[in-house]
Formats: C-alpha cells, sequence, structure tokens
C-alpha cells in the first residue's frame, strides 16, 4: 500500500501515478520492482525519488514517462490515463508533454549540439511545419543552449564535448519541447561533484525562473537534500515522505 | 522532418552505404547496357533473320492458280498488300561469257545469290524495296556520290537510261550494294547468271532432266537494306524475266509476300488466312509468319537475352542483400539513438520511416548513378569500344562473327523504367524487415544497450 498522502493544500498534480505493478521475468524468476506504487507530482516543485540500487527508481521514471507501460495501475494528467493510451498516442503525449534526461546523456553523435536539440521539434513538427518555422525554432535552440551556457559549443558534436556540455544540450534538448515535466534519470551519476553542482544549479534555476516542474531520480544525498520533496522506493513501495516548503 | 534528417547524417556519416549505393548503380548499369545491347543484337539479328521475308508467306501448292491465290488473299481481312515472288537459286558473274572484261579474277570471284522475280508495282506496297534502292544516305562516306550506283526511277527500277544499245537490249536486274562492291559492279555493268532448270515430265531420259541456263543481264542499279547478308546474297529482276531465264512454267509462283495492316495481329491474320484457304476450292496453301519460318533462331537470341537478364538479375538481388545487411548493421549500431527518439516522441512509423528511407536513398541514388551511366554508355558504346581496342588492343566485338559492323543498341524506356521501378522496390522490401526490427524495439530495453 502506498503511504503517500494526498496533499493537503490544493495544488495543480501535473501527474499522478496510481497502484502501479511491474514485474520482470529473470530467467525462470519473476521479480516484482513495483508493486502498488502511488504517487503525485505537483506543478513547479522539484521532486527527489530516492532508493537504493535495483529499488525500481528508473523503471517508475520510464513508467512516468509512458516509454514503459505498468502491469496494473495508471499514470494520469488532468484525469485522463495516459498509460493506457495505445503506443502512438503515447508517443505523442510524451513529445508533448514529458522531458526526459538522462545519466548518460543520450545525445545522437552524428548530430552537432544546436542539431540534437532541434531533434526534438523535429519529430514533434511535420515536414512543412518544421520547415516554415525552422528559423524560429533553431532561434529557440541557440537561446536555450545560451541560457545554459553552452553557447559557445553549438556546432560540436558529442564526442567533442565534456560530460557537463554533453549534459547541457540534454537538457536544452529537453526544454525545447517545452514539457510539463523534466524527468532526470540520475542526471549528475556520470559527472564530477563540481560539474555535477553546475548541472544542479542549472536544474534549480530553471525551476526558479520558468517553474519547470522537475522529478529527480537520484541516489545523491545532495540532491535529496535540494528537493522540494522526497520519496523513497523500498521493496515496490514509496515509505518515506519529506515535504519541504515548495 | 527529422526522419529524412536523421537518415541523410546516418548514411552520411559512413562509408558502407556508399559502397551498396556502388553495387546498385554497377547493377543497374549493366543491367541497362546488356539488355539495350542485347535488344541490339536481336534487331539486327531479326532483320537478318527476317532477310527480305514477308510479314506472311503463303507458299501455294497447287500450281497454274497463281490470280487465284492473290484474289483470294486480297480478300482477307487485315492484309494490305501482296506482291507473287518466283525463287530461283543462281550463280552470278561479272564475266562468264568470255567478253573483253573478263579477267582471272573475275572468274573466281562467283558468288551464289537468291534471285527473286518481282512485280515492281505489286512489290513497292509489300515491302520495302522501294526505299532500298534509294538508301545510301549512310554509307556517304564510304562510296561517294551514290548517282553511279542509284536506279534511275525507283518506281520501275529495271529501267535504265543508256545511249548504249548494246546496254538497252539486255534484260535488267537490280543487286544489292555489297554483292556489286565484291564483284565490281555499277549500274550499266554486264551481269552473268547461270541457274539450271529440272524436266520432271514422265519420259524424259535423265541425261536430259537436269539442264544449266545461263544468260547475260545488265545492272539497272544497286540496293542497300543495311544488313550485310541481305546486301550479299539477293538479286531481284522482273518476275516474268525470271520465269523465261529458268524455264519455269507458266504461271508458276514460289510463294505469295503478304504485308499486314499491323503486325502485331500476324498470328491471327494467319489463322484467318489459312481458314480461307481451307474453304476454297482448289487453292491449298501453306502459311507462315516469317518468325514461324525462323523460329528455333529467333527463340535462341531471345532466350540468351532472358538468360543474360536472369543473371543481372542476381546482381541487383546481391547489392540488395547489401542494403539489407547494411541496415541490420545500422540498426543495432543505432539501438541507443532510436531509444533516444522513442524518449523524444517519436512513433513507431516514424523509426520505421527512417529506416526505409536509408534504403530508398541508397537504391535511388544508386539507381541514378546507374541510369546515367548506363545511358551515357549506351550512347556511346561504339567509341568505348573503338577506345579498348585502340588503347589495350581488346577487342570486344568481331563484325566479322556477327553480320553488323557496329555494336548494336536498342534502349527500350519500358525495360529501363522496369529495372529502376524493380531495384527501388527490392531495396525498399529489403530496407522493410531490419526497419520493422527497429521500430519494435523496446525503448527501455534500446536505451540500456550498450
Amino acid at each position: 500500500m502506498s503511504d503517500l498522502r494526498p496533499s493537503p493544500e490544493s495544488r495543480d498534480v501535473v501527474l499522478e501515478a496510481s497502484g502501479i505493478d511491474k514485474s520482470f521475468v529473470l530467467g525462470s524468476q519473476k521479480i516484482d520492482v513495483l508493486k502498488q506504487a502511488s504517487m503525485k507530482v505537483y506543478r513547479g516543485e522539484i521532486l527527489a525519488i530516492v532508493g537504493s540500487s535495483g529499488s525500481g527508481k528508473s523503471t517508475l521514471l520510464h513508467i512516468l514517462g509512458l516509454l514503459d507501460p505498468p502491469d496494473a495501475g495508471s499514470v494520469s494528467r488532468l484525469g485522463k490515463d495516459l498509460a493506457a493510451l495505445p503506443r502512438r498516442e503515447r508517443a505523442l503525449a510524451r513529445n508533448a508533454y514529458i522531458g526526459f534526461v538522462f545519466q548518460f546523456y543520450h545525445l545522437i553523435p552524428e548530430l552537432t549540439a544546436v542539431q540534437n536539440v532541434l531533434i526534438n521539434p523535429m519529430i514533434r513538427q511535420s515536414f512543412v511545419t518544421y520547415l516554415k518555422t525552422r528559423r524560429r525554432q533553431k532561434a529557440r535552440a541557440l537561446e536555450l543552449l545560451d541560457y545554459l551556457k553552452i553557447g559557445n559549443r553549438l556546432q560540436h558534436r558529442p564526442p567533442q564535448l565534456s560530460g557537463g556540455e554533453r549534459q547541457r544540450v540534454a537538457i536544452a534538448r529537453a526544454l525545447i519541447g517545452e514539457p510539463e515535466i523534466l524527468l532526470c534519470d540520475e542526471p549528475t551519476g556520470n559527472l564530477d561533484r563540481r560539474t555535477a553542482n553546475e548541472i544542479l544549479d542549472l536544474i534549480w534555476r530553471l525551476n526558479a525562473e520558468r517553474q519547470q516542474t522537475v522529478v529527480i531520480v537520484t541516489h545523491d544525498d545532495h540532491v535529496a537534500e535540494r528537493a522540494h520533496r522526497v520519496v523513497e522506493l523500498f521493496d515496490g513501495q514509496f515509505r518515506r515522505v519529506e515535504t519541504a516548503p515548495a | 522532418m527529422y526522419r529524412i534528417f536523421l537518415s541523410i547524417k546516418y548514411l552520411s556519416s559512413r562509408i558502407i552505404p556508399f559502397l551498396a549505393m556502388f553495387a546498385v548503380a554497377l547493377g543497374v548499369m549493366s543491367m541497362i547496357v546488356v539488355i539495350s545491347v542485347m535488344n541490339g543484337f536481336i534487331v539486327q539479328t531479326r532483320v537478318i533473320a527476317r532477310g527480305t521475308l514477308a510479314d506472311l508467306t503463303v507458299t501455294p501448292l497447287v500450281t497454274n492458280a497463281s490470280q487465284h491465290y492473290l484474289d483470294l488473299i486480297r480478300t482477307a481481312p487485315k492484309v494490305k498488300a501482296v506482291s507473287p515472288h518466283l525463287v530461283r537459286q543462281a550463280l552470278v558473274s561479272t564475266g562468264f561469257s568470255g567478253h573483253a572484261a573478263t579477267t582471272h579474277k573475275q572468274l573466281r570471284e562467283l558468288s551464289f545469290v537468291t534471285v527473286l522475280g518481282i512485280d515492281p508495282a505489286l512489290e513497292r506496297l509489300a515491302s520495302d524495296f522501294e526505299r532500298y534502292l534509294a538508301n545510301f544516305e549512310e554509307v556517304r562516306d564510304e562510296i561517294g556520290d551514290p548517282r553511279p550506283w542509284q536506279v534511275d526511277d525507283v518506281k520501275e527500277p529495271f529501267s535504265l537510261e543508256t545511249e548504249d544499245r548494246r546496254r538497252a537490249a539486255y534484260p535488267k536486274v537490280v543487286v544489292g550494294l555489297e554483292l556489286a562492291k565484291r564483284l565490281g559492279i555499277r549500274k550499266g555493268t554486264f551481269v552473268d547468271l547461270m541457274t539450271y532448270a529440272i524436266n520432271d515430265e514422265p519420259g524424259v531420259p535423265l541425261e536430259d532432266k537436269f539442264s544449266v541456263l545461263h544468260e547475260k543481264f545488265v545492272c539497272a542499279g544497286v540496293f542497300r537494306s543495311g544488313s550485310f547478308e541481305i546486301d550479299l546474297g539477293f538479286l531481284y529482276m522482273p518476275l516474268e524475266q525470271l520465269r523465261s531465264f529458268s524455264n519455269a512454267p507458266k504461271d508458276d509462283i514460289s510463294e505469295f509476300a503478304v504485308t499486314l495492316e499491323d503486325y502485331l495481329f500476324s498470328d491471327q491474320a494467319k489463322e484467318e488466312l489459312q481458314e480461307l484457304f481451307m474453304t476454297s476450292q482448289g487453292a491449298t496453301a501453306i502459311v507462315e509468319t516469317w518468325e514461324d519460318k525462323e523460329s528455333i533462331f529467333l527463340s535462341a537470341v531471345d532466350n540468351e537475352k532472358r538468360i543474360m537478364a536472369v543473371i543481372l538479375f542476381f546482381f541487383l538481388l546481391f547489392a540488395c542483400f547489401a542494403i539489407f545487411i547494411i541496415l541490420n548493421m545500422m540498426v543495432r549500431e543505432k539501438t541507443r539513438d532510436i531509444g533516444i527518439l522513442n524518449s523524444l516522441g517519436a512513433t513507431f512509423g516514424g523509426i520505421l520511416q527512417i529506416f526505409v528511407m536509408n534504403a530508398l536513398i541508397i537504391s535511388i541514388v544508386g539507381a541514378t548513378i546507374g541510369l546515367v551511366g548506363g545511358v551515357l554508355i549506351c550512347e556511346n558504346v561504339n567509341a568505348i569500344e573503338q577506345f579498348l581496342k585502340n588503347a589495350f588492343g581488346l577487342v570486344i566485338f568481331k563484325p566479322d562473327v556477327y553480320a553488323f559492323d557496329r555494336l548494336p543498341v536498342d534502349m527500350r524506356t519500358d525495360e529501363v523504367v522496369t529495372i529502376i521501378v524493380l531495384t527501388i522496390g527490392l531495396s525498399a522490401i529489403s530496407g522493410l524487415f531490419p526497419a520493422f526490427r527497429a521500430a519494435r524495439l523496446d525503448p527501455v530495453e534500446a536505451l540500456r544497450y550498450e
């Protein structure tokens, strides 16, 4: 049973997961990763999901991001269950509402920094629409990259960029779609302390200046300490909830 | 947008797709060139195989009824014109009869010819004979002024305006250009012909059954069909002239050359004519299209083309297989990218299209290069052949083996279009399977893929 209590305040709920079950079959063994896990993400908050390795944090994030359908339960936005949608609709919803940031950046190595950012609007828009708006899209990409302090590395390809720089490009790629919610999977897990702090500062600045809702999966205590709210996954359920003032 | 963008980026950052493009181009190019040259060979060999054969040939089985046959054939539907032929074999020379010009060389230069006795007024409607009489434009470089060769009047080919009474008195013939060149015949040259007659009336003693006939003629001009064999092996004279020369019975006709309105319906016309002869009294005949007469030879040539096409098709299949392998490699290599695109909201169809587009780009670019190369080679095939011969002593085409002096090329739009469409279609299909695999990948698994 989830111990995530409904918030007493009437804050906007951006995304709500309820009664999520997910299991994997490993050889002959069935592993239940999530058992009736429920949680809410409120607008404008930074929520940290912590838990030991293999506790199902990433799986939960994938389910929230509609990449992976749950075995049972729902992922709802404005009362509509997105996880139950057919594959294509889920892809469109993912593109419209969700931005992903991964531990290993996951940039496309053939593309320059700007192109990696622009691939997001390319996916969203039809061929003709994109061609019509490409100047505006490019201007936005440049502005974002500038905002993320990587405006000087625009034409570099991922292999020519440092880890921190790659992660900034990845964040820009997610942000250009103006997602309601930014899902970060160990965004600093592959970076040194200093660079990690820079990236975290960026994310917090996004939250402060643009009211970006952020969910961070992490096992880094520094991250958890700074988050507005922390939930811990243990044995497939949320065990502890710390509510920080939003 | 991202589909075409990523396709191009993926392709242009690797060398292997260019190799596949090259393979496709090579396949398309060789297919176009070989098929077009084979077509050329077929057209040329058909011309040679056809010789002077008309669309349909009617061989009468009843003698002394030529007018009846003529009338009957003319009533048949689809028949445009009909011309009676008397056909004999003869030896030709410019000096049998021991007149002053005879030399040892000329005596040795005997040629064996088929003599066609024709009615010029009917023949000009039924065959290309009239055109052959003024067909010297292409050999202008070789023979110069065609006037010493050409007949005075193509409408009346067997007449010769001459001051020389002796020449005017002799009957006239028209010979092929190659024969004329070999024997040194010009307009006005005396030509000796020797043929034979068989007397099979009962009671004739054996030694009298067979008789050799010879007669002197004057060349009224030269014809050129363009086929070496025809221009060397045929000689025309008026039908009645040949009849008297060869002692043929009155009203004897060897065959009727029938020209149809449209050769497309030759088989139908043949059946209708056969029907006609079956139901009519006293006029049985064998009806053959010219292809029937040369069927084995023609089907052999046609079969050769088909074999070549199949062999080259395997080459194209190989190119498609290369596309298949390259795309499979690419899907494996790009598994993580596929996960990323999924996380950004790319749909199943979108990812499918990226990889199908890869296959299409490879094949379309390859096919275009192949098309351009193939057309260029086809258009300059003789220049290329000449160059290879001059530069490397490489003899590709031996004119003396075939009966034509240049590599013949006949590029057909429908065949070229088929080759291109087939190539692109097959490539798209070979790209479909890896693309489908890519699109079906589980995004979470794909993101984890190392």
